[in-house]
């Protein structure tokens, strides 16, 4: 029987007329670095707010350790770590200020090691205000205060919003050190799949408000694919294959984004259509999401992009 | 230990207002209790009054060394319920820490308990000991003819609890999710009822009334944080 | 469980009650703008004509006109032996903002009852000396005025402190006691010394006997003291207080009923007596009327009692004794018929006083008495004289009034209730020294829709409103039921109340077509859930 640590089903967020997050089903197992991942107002913190309770469900529910979200116990608020979009901290307390602070919350379980080597690894000092840190600075305490407790579940709503390149490094090898030494669930949701792809292990893609992919990772890479297909002749009109996402034609050429077609089918359609050669597009994981999340029929923003 | 550190929390955030209260109150109070007590009015207030005249009645009715320092109380008490509800219950929309805040391992009872019980102490406390303070100084032997009646003292106690209802009613009007053009700032309404009501009316019907408000802001209140989307 | 019920209920209802009670005040200060400015524009058109039409009025009085207005303005004052005489006064240049401004320089006409100019000149050279009735000062303080100065203020409560003093300083002060109705003393160098209340001066706490509700009272110093003596009436005692002494006297305590007003004549309180001619000695009195419309005669040298029997027909707020050497005199001023202000309160009585009343002559008359000690009256003398019905539109309702029954129909129809349940008690509670028992009064005297039948449609229109609004939208169908009622029996400010609180989202139902709250999961009409959103076949869903 596998753990869930984090359950949805059917939760459903209107904001006014606005349908915001449509019918939820996920769930996350225990020991799961899943990302979270969807374009600018797809419904992710707001997913994650309802999950913890800051929100209400239009319908549907959200389970947190086996615990209604909307009727969260501090026990089991004891057991999860959030980190807030934004990194949004009491601007007036020192970073020391700040631990004292959040270890009163977490007595027995607050790791003062962990935490000071947190603070000397990002090379910040604690007599510092919050006030007085940049964006990175900021995200670095943010997350030495939420790890810091060892929570068991770990949810972090775009926890790189905001950061440089050399700061999101730090902080995203911060991350994996930190997963390689325990066993912890974590839920990030962000725009940077670079980061999901160094880090995750499973994905979870959501578009204006409705679930699209809830698969390990390896299975969404191996799932969205690109295949350029050469013709001589005249390209078909009609593109029949299974699995077909989008389609760009050019004089001789069709490039093809599928979705879970495998390479015999691929094969046997080239030969259908007559093509004269084909090969597969290699797609980073912010590639295969672009194409996975387009949406059909949009207008380009720029008219001179090529087709 | 949480509810302590809660507590210090809001307190550290409150300082700077009631830092200021404080000595506002303590200085501006001060001096014009010093004036009237210097000045004492009998000698030169009553010397209109001569024999087989009809007597003025206004001139006998007569407000107290604290009148003037009851209204800086007045004025201090509302400011600080203003500044603190708003410190406490608006900012944090402003500064987007409302889930850092309640993402603890404490229920949002607690949390809010928190605030109002900082709240509470800050009123009763600094502002509360200075007019005690001011109290206990007229009635000193030897400085007045006659000190001033137990029951002004009260009445400045009103109107430090008349501070702590306009914090009520501004903290309601952060929490409330309706629009500004509706209903949002009825919260606020309440309480200038309330501040309508305890003047001119009995003394009785005074605590009746404003017990009435406090109770009705802080019932909403509480539903209001504990229902509320953040 | 319990708790979270009981603070739920108390939330929602404290919601709501806040929620009305602001919108009703709102309510009620747009209706009294909306009537005050329609006021001014009206005041400001109609005042051109209103000059004009009273300048046309005075040239056109005849002769006996100009004598029935002479008669209805004089003053009609009686000598002892009980003549009547006519005391016009000319000198209306004078007046400025209607009051006299040199008294000195008030030139008078004197004629008989039959109109015959007895006596013309300056009034310090009057020659004729006529019976003088009690009367008030201005500076006193009655029971409105009292209370609101021992109310809490933004200066906090006011005490009255009366001051014992020699020509060089203050000795003594004594302080009233609001709460517990009697005076404490305290002395410069001693401290306290002692406490006066109603059964005289005492120094122990123990012994000292509240007067009960201080009134009215007023002051004055002996022409030996510097330092006030207080006439303080109780509900149904007057005493008489001197501080420097430490002695009270028990001027008067009515038998029965409640003292209403007290007038004093001579009672050495009115600096004006003292350029009074001599000629006419008369006795220290004071008048007081009760409650139940008794009145009696207090006098000193000597010392006596008298309860006068009036008749019961007469009102008798216009009744004045006083008190010579040889005499104890009644003065009656009667009219016929009188105005009530109970007409005012329906359209029906104010058709019925201009039918019956208004439009016809009105009759008055005056009448002096020689009271005997037992109180009996004598007849000595009576004047009579007849007004014509005043001239101008007879119509039922003054524009502006119009208005304001068309403003108030959109007022609750729970002022009319509490006005019917009430009554006239409300006009006299809106005068009330408790600012918020006047306040609420005040609202709800000048903002009652008057039973009027525009405010019920108005209610009927709004609860149908308030049920198409809320059908889409109901959770629960007795809480709608509820909410219909309120805003019929709040009427505008009911529905503003309910739809800032219920005014929630609705879309269309993707099966029923039709419009469906969101406070539900399931659809109000149809009874089907939200629809599950369209899945792709290129999703990748692998759930755990």
């Amino acid at each position: 029987m596998i753990d869930t640590v984090l359950k949805t089903e059917a939760l459903t967020k209107y904001y006014g007329k606005d349908l915001a997050l449509d019918h939820l089903d996920m769930s996350i197992p225990r020991g799961c670095i899943c990302g979270f991942v969807g374009r600018n107002g797809a419904g992710k913190t707001t997913a994650i707010k309802l999950m913890l309770g800051l929100l209400k469900p239009t319908a549907g529910t959200s389970k947190l350790l086996g615990c209604d979200s909307r009727q969260l116990k501090p026990s089991i608020r004891q057991r999860i770590g959030y980190v807030t979009e934004g990194h949004r901290l009491f601007r007036w307390m020192k970073i020391s200020e700040l631990e004292k602070f959040q270890q009163r919350f977490y007595p027995k379980q607050w790791d003062y090691k962990l935490f000071a080597d947190m603070i000397e690894y990002f090379g910040l000092s604690k007599k510092k205000k919050v006030k007085h840190l940049s964006n990175g600075q900021r995200a670095q305490v943010s997350l030495a205060l939420t790890l810091a407790p060892n929570p068991e579940l770990l949810i972090m709503d775009d926890p790189t919003l905001g950061l440089d390149a050399a700061i999101r490094r730090q902080f995203l090898e911060g991350m994996i050190k930190l997963i390689m030494s325990e066993n912890r669930t974590i839920l990030f949701s962000s725009h940077i799949l670079a980061d999901v792809e160094r880090v995750a292990n499973r994905i979870v893609v959501i578009d204006k408000g409705v679930l699209r992919a809830n698969c390990t990772l390896e299975e969404f890479r191996l799932a969205v694919k690109k295949v350029k297909v050469s013709f001589t002749h005249r390209v078909p009109d009609e593109v029949n294959i299974d699995g077909l996402l989008s389609c760009r034609k050019s004089e001789k050429e069709l490039e093809l984004t599928l979705v879970g077609t495998d390479d015999e089918k691929v094969k046997h359609w080239v030969q259908t259509v007559g093509a004269d050669r084909y090969q597969v597009v290699s797609m980073n994981l912010e590639d295969q999401f672009i194409e996975f999340t387009r949406p059909s029929g949009r207008k380009r923003l720029f008219q001179w992009e090529a087709n | 230990m949480r509810f302590l550190t809660l507590m210090w929390k809001e307190f550290r955030e409150s300082l700077p207002w009631l830092l200021l209260a404080t000595i506002v109150l303590l200085a501006m109070g001060g001096f014009t209790l010093r004036l009237e007590i210097q000045n004492p009015r009998p000698d030169w207030y009553y010397s209109g009054i001569t024999p087989g005249e009809t007597v003025d009645t206004y001139r006998l009715i007569q407000s107290t060394v604290l009148s003037v320092p009851g209204a800086w109380l007045l004025v201090i008490s509302i400011g600080l319920g203003l500044a603190s509800g708003i410190r406490q219950f608006w900012m944090p929309y402003f500064t987007k820490t409302w889930a850092f805040e309640l993402h603890r391992s404490v229920s949002r009872a607690t949390i809010l308990s928190a605030k109002l019980c900082t709240t509470l102490l800050a009123f009763c406390l600094p502002v509360g000991m200075v007019w005690t303070i001011f109290y206990y100084y007229s009635c000193r032997p030897g400085l007045l003819i006659m000190p001033p009646p137990l029951r002004i003292f009260i009445e400045g106690w009103i109107f430090i609890a008349l501070g702590f209802v306009t914090y009520l009613g501004t903290a309601l009007v952060g929490l409330s999710e309706a629009r500004w053009y509706t209903t949002k700032i009825f919260g606020l309404g309440l309480a200038a009822i309330v501040f309508l009501m305890i003047f001119h009316w009995k003394l009785s019907w005074v605590f009746t009334s404003m017990t009435i408000g406090a109770v009705m802001l802080l019932s909403q209140i509480i539903y209001t944080f504990h229902n509320r989307e953040f | 469980m319990k708790f979270k019920n009981s603070l739920k209920y108390t939330a929602v209802s404290s919601k709501v009650i806040m929620t009305i009670m602001v919108f009703l005040f709102v309510l009620f200060i747009l209706q009294i703008i909306t009537i005050e400015v329609s006021r001014e524009i009206y005041r400001i058109s109609r005042s051109e004509n209103i000059k004009k039409e009273a300048v046309e009025t005075q040239k056109q009085l005849s002769e006996a006109e100009k004598q029935l207005k002479r008669i209805r303005i004089s003053s009609k004052v009686y000598l002892p032996d009980g003549t009547l005489l006519q005391v016009y006064d000319t000198s209306e240049h004078l007046r400025r903002y209607g009051r006299r401004v040199n008294r000195e320089k008030d030139k008078l006409q004197i004629y008989d009852v039959n109109s015959n100019l007895l006596w013309e000149g300056l009034r310090k050279d009057n020659p004729y000396e006529y019976l003088s009735w009690p009367s008030r000062t201005n500076v006193h303080l009655d029971y409105r005025r009292i209370n609101s100065y021992r109310m809490i203020t933004p200066e906090l409560s006011r005490s009255l402190e009366i001051p014992v003093r020699s020509q060089e300083r203050t000795l003594e002060v004594w302080r009233y006691h609001w709460e517990k109705e009697y005076f404490v003393g305290y002395n410069t160098a001693e401290g306290k010394i002692g406490y006066i209340g109603s059964e005289g001066f005492t120094e122990s706490k123990s012994n000292v006997k509240p007067f009960g509700t201080v009134k009215f009272f007023t002051a004055w110093c002996s022409e030996d003291s510097y330092s006030p003596m207080l006439l303080w009436q109780t509900k149904r005692k007057i005493y008489q207080i001197d501080f420097e002494r430490q002695k009270i006297n028990l001027i008067f305590e009515s038998p029965q009923s409640d003292i209403k007003i007290f007038k004093w004549h001579k009672w050495k309180l009115d600096t004006e007596e003292l350029s009074q001619k001599p000629g006419l000695i008369y006795r220290p009195a004071i008048q007081c009327q009760t409650e139940d419309g008794k009145h009696y005669l207090i006098m000193q040298e000597p010392e006596q009692q008298v309860a006068v029997n009036i008749p019961e027909d007469w009102q008798s707020d216009f009744v004045r004794l006083t008190a010579t050497k040889k005499d104890v005199f009644l003065n009656y001023n009667g009219r016929s018929p009188v105005f009530s202000r109970e007409y005012l309160t329906s359209p029906k009585l104010i058709q019925q006083w201009i039918e019956k009343i208004k439009g016809k002559p009105t009759n008055h008359w005056v009448e002096l008495y020689k009271v005997d000690d037992a109180g009996n009256l004598e007849l000595r003398n009576r004047f009579d004289w007849t007004t014509p019905p005043p001239k101008g539109r007879n119509t039922i309702m003054h524009p502006l009034r119009k208005l304001q029954w068309y403003v108030n129909s959109t007022s609750t129809v729970l002022y009319d209730i509490v006005w019917e349940v009430f009554g006239q008690s409300l006009r006299q509670k809106s005068r009330s020294s408790e600012s918020f028992i006047a306040g609420c009064s005040e609202i709800i005297v000048q903002g009652r829709p008057f039973n009027s039948v525009l405010n019920w449609v108005l209610s009927v229109l709004m609860m149908g409103f308030a049920l198409w609004h809320g059908w889409p939208r109901r959770t629960n169908l007795y809480k709608l039921i509820f909410w219909i009622i309120f805003v019929g029996i709040f009427n505008l400010a009911g529905l503003l109340t309910y739809l800032a609180l219920n005014h929630t989202v609705v879309i269309k139902c993707t099966v029923c077509d039709k419009r469906r709250g969101l406070e539900r999961i399931d659809c109000v009409r149809c009874g089907k859930q939200l629809p599950l959103p369209q899945r792709s076949q290129l999703d990748l869903i692998f759930n755990v």
